[in-house]
C-alpha cells in the first residue's frame, strides 16, 4: 500500500494484497538469512523511509544513519515479525522510534503541545505565489511542527496511510492521530494563510 | 432543535477530523457514506476539502533525496563484519536432515559405516568386559558339563519368560552377565554347541548369539 501511488496520488487499493503478500514473503527470506531479500525490501522502503525521517527530523545529514539503523533491525528481527500487522506498519514503527530517539538525543522537543496555541504570526507579506513556491512555503510550514505533527502529516498525506495504521506506528489512541491531524492543519493553514492567498 | 444542532456539530466535527483520509482515499464504509453524506450539505466541508486536495497535492511534490546504492552499501558492510542474521533455530530432525543433505559424500558413507560398525564393537566391548571367570563358574544344581560358551544378547523387551524358553530350547546355560552392554555368556552343551547356536538364533527373543571358543565354526 505504501508509496503504490498512480500518477494522481491515489492508491492503488488492488495491488495492497500483492503488495503486502510480497513484502511479507521477502521477510520470511530474511528471517532465514537472504541477502538478496533484504536487498530487494531495501531498495522498495529505501525511498519511503528517507522521504519519511527527512521529513520527521528535518535533518538531511541523519537520514541515511537513522534509516539504514532502522534496516538493520529489520534484517536482525525479521525472525520476531509475526505478521499481526502489515510490514510496512512494523518497518515505519522501528523509523519512527528511531527518529524521535535521534531527536531526543539532540534535545529537540518531540511534540510541541502549545503548537496549536500559537498565532500564526509567522506568515510573511501576502504575495501570489506558484505551485513550486508554495511546496517551499509547505516545507518550510512543516518544520515549524513537531516531529510527532510532522509524522502523522507525512503519513497521511504522502504515503497514504489510514488512522488505525498511522496509531500503531506511531504507538498512540487513534483519537490522538486525528487530533494531531487537525491541529496540523490548522496550524499548516495559519501559516501558510498570508503567502498563499489565492491558492487557498 | 437544539438537540439536532448538537448532532449537526458533531458531525461537522467528525467530518473535519477526516477529510485528510477521505482525501487519500483511505476511509471505506459506513465511515465513508458518513463523509459523504455530510460534504453533500456543508459548504464549509466542501470549501475545507478543497483545501485539504491542495496541502496534499503540495506535499507529495516535496521532494528528498537519497543514494539508495551508496546507502545499501553502507549497511552490506555493517552486517558483513558485525551482524549475522537471527535466524529460527532449527528442530534436531531439521539439522540431520540438513547436515546429511549438505554434507559431503564421503561423510554419508563414513555415517553408514559407522552405523553398521556399532554391533561389532558391541561383541567385542561384551567379550573385553566380562570378568575372566571359568567357563562353568555359574552353574546350576544338576546341571550337565558344558563344552563351550557363546555371548548372546536379547532383545531388550526380551521377558523373562522368553529368555528362559531360548535356554532350555538350546541346552545352554547361564554364565555371567549382563554386561555394561546387556550381554550374557552362556555355556553350551557338550557336543552340541553348534546345535545349540543355531537353535539360540531362531528364537525371536535373541538379538545375537556368537560362539567365543576358538576355532568354532560360525
Amino acid at each position: 500500500m505504501l508509496g503504490r501511488r498512480s500518477d494522481h496520488g491515489k492508491p492503488h487499493a488492488g495491488t495492497d494484497n500483492a503488495v503486502e503478500q510480497n513484502e511479507a514473503r521477502l521477510i520470511s527470506q530474511i528471517a532465514a538469512g537472504e541477502l538478496n531479500a533484504f536487498e530487494d525490501l531495501y531498495r522498495i522502503y529505501h525511498p519511503r523511509l528517507s522521504r519519511f525521517l527527512d521529513r520527521v527530523t528535518r535533518r538531511a545529514s541523519l537520514v541515511e544513519e537513522l534509516l539504514n539503523d532502522t534496516m538493520l533491525v529489520v534484517w536482525t528481527r525479521a525472525d520476531r515479525y509475526n505478521g499481526s500487522c502489515k510490514v510496512s506498519t512494523w518497518i515505519f514503527a522501528i523509523a519512527y522510534r528511531k527518529a524521535l530517539k535521534a531527536l531526543q538525543r539532540l534535545d529537540e522537543p518531540v511534540e510541541d503541545l502549545d503548537a496549536d496555541l500559537r498565532a500564526s504570526s509567522d506568515a510573511g507579506p501576502e504575495q501570489q505565489v506558484s505551485q513550486r513556491e508554495l511546496r517551499e512555503l509547505l516545507a518550510g510550514a512543516l518544520d515549524g511542527l513537531s516531529a510527532a505533527h510532522r509524522a502523522v502529516v507525512d503519513l497521511t498525506y504522502f504515503h497514504g496511510i489510514g488512522y488505525r495504521e498511522i496509531a500503531e506506528i506511531v504507538d498512540c489512541p487513534v483519537d490522538t492521530v486525528k487530533t494531531r491531524m487537525l491541529h496540523a492543519r490548522r496550524r499548516l493553514r495559519g501559516m501558510l494563510a498570508a503567502q498563499l492567498g489565492d491558492l487557498l | 432543535m437544539s438537540k439536532a444542532k448538537v448532532v449537526h456539530l458533531d458531525s461537522h466535527q467528525e467530518v473535519q477530523a477526516l477529510l485528510p483520509w477521505y482525501v487519500t482515499q483511505r476511509l471505506s464504509g459506513e465511515e465513508l457514506v458518513r463523509v459523504v453524506m455530510h460534504l453533500a450539505d456543508c459548504p464549509r466541508c466542501q470549501a475545507d476539502l478543497d483545501i485539504e486536495r491542495k496541502l496534499q497535492a503540495a506535499h507529495l511534490q516535496i521532494a528528498t533525496s537519497g543514494d539508495v546504492e551508496r546507502g545499501f552499501a553502507k549497511l552490506r558492510a555493517r552486517i558483513t563484519s558485525h551482524h549475522a542474521p537471527r535466524q529460527r533455530p532449527l528442530t534436531l530432525a531439521q539439522r540431520l536432515r540438513s547436515d546429511w543433505r549438505d554434507g559431503a559424500a564421503w561423510m554419508r558413507w563414513a555415517v553408514v559405516a559407522q552405523f553398521a560398525t556399532v554391533p561389532l564393537l558391541a561383541i567385542v566391548l561384551a567379550l573385553w568386559l566380562l570378568p575372566p571367570s571359568p567357563a562353568d563358574s555359574y552353574r546350576g544344581l544338576g546341571a550337565s558339563v558344558t563344552a563351550g560358551s557363546a555371548v548372546v544378547m536379547f532383545k531388550p523387551d526380551a521377558t523373562e519368560q522368553d529368555i528362559r524358553r531360548a535356554l532350555t530350547r538350546s541346552g545352554a546355560r547361564l554364565i555371567g552377565g549382563p554386561t555394561v552392554t546387556g550381554a550374557y555368556v552362556l555355556g553350551l552343551p557338550a557336543g552340541r554347541q553348534h546345535a545349540a547356536l543355531t537353535e539360540l538364533r531362531t528364537q525371536s527373543a535373541v538379538v545375537l548369539a556368537e560362539s567365543l571358543d576358538a576355532g568354532s565354526q560360525p
